[in-house]
């Protein structure tokens, strides 16, 4: 997963950005990595449970594999879900700021950065047990 | 101050925030939620695919 966007959107917000245009510009960041990275994910995932129902070994031994296969990924899939789930939390709270700010309320903007950098470091968890799968 | 001096440290202050921008800024698009990762329907799949080729219990 490349994160050279999250750098690059945490060192626009030291250019003169708004709180809300700086959580924007990184959460967009973290989305587009989280999109490009999900799907080829899932795609090694369901390879290698097929290298399970297609293996020329007897059925009773297919629970077995598939449960090795499940435990191999499952901190791939613990991370990804942690990770999206972080990113729909950030960008609620993205969300209530904004209507916040267009009622001319302040922005709570540790609360923001904080939900923003929570998702980051999801997301880089997430990349660090890709380095677990074989 | 010369007008072109004046015109660079503009420029300067406003990648640290200090003025405002020489030129407008275009809008920082509003970053759309991810679709929601399909783990679970992953290992649904494999276990109806694994009970077919089991086939029946006797």
């Amino acid at each position: 997963m490349n994160l050279a966007p999250l750098l690059l959107a945490v060192l626009l917000t030291a250019c003169s950005l708004s709180p809300l245009d700086a959580a924007r510009l990184s959460l967009g960041a973290t989305v587009a990595a989280y999109d490009a990275a999900e799907p080829r994910l899932e795609a090694q995932r369901i390879a290698a449970g097929r290298a399970c129902l297609e293996a020329q070994a007897p059925p009773s031994t297919l629970p077995a594999c598939l449960s090795e296969v499940r435990a191999r990924w499952s901190p791939v899939r613990a991370a990804s879900e942690r990770t999206y789930r972080a990113i729909v939390a950030a960008l609620a709270l993205l969300h209530l700021s904004e209507a916040g700010a267009a009622l001319g309320q302040g922005v709570d903007v540790a609360r923001l950065a904080r939900a923003v950098s929570l998702a980051i470091d999801a997301a880089r968890a997430l990349e660090a047990a890709l380095e677990g799968v074989p | 101050m010369p007008a072109w001096l004046a015109s660079v440290l503009a420029f300067l202050g406003s990648l640290v925030g200090i003025v405002p921008k020489p030129s407008p800024s275009a809008p920082v698009p509003e970053p759309v939620a991810p679709k929601a990762p399909a783990w679970g329907s992953i290992d649904e799949a494999e276990d109806a695919e694994a009970r077919k080729r089991k086939g029946p219990v006797a």
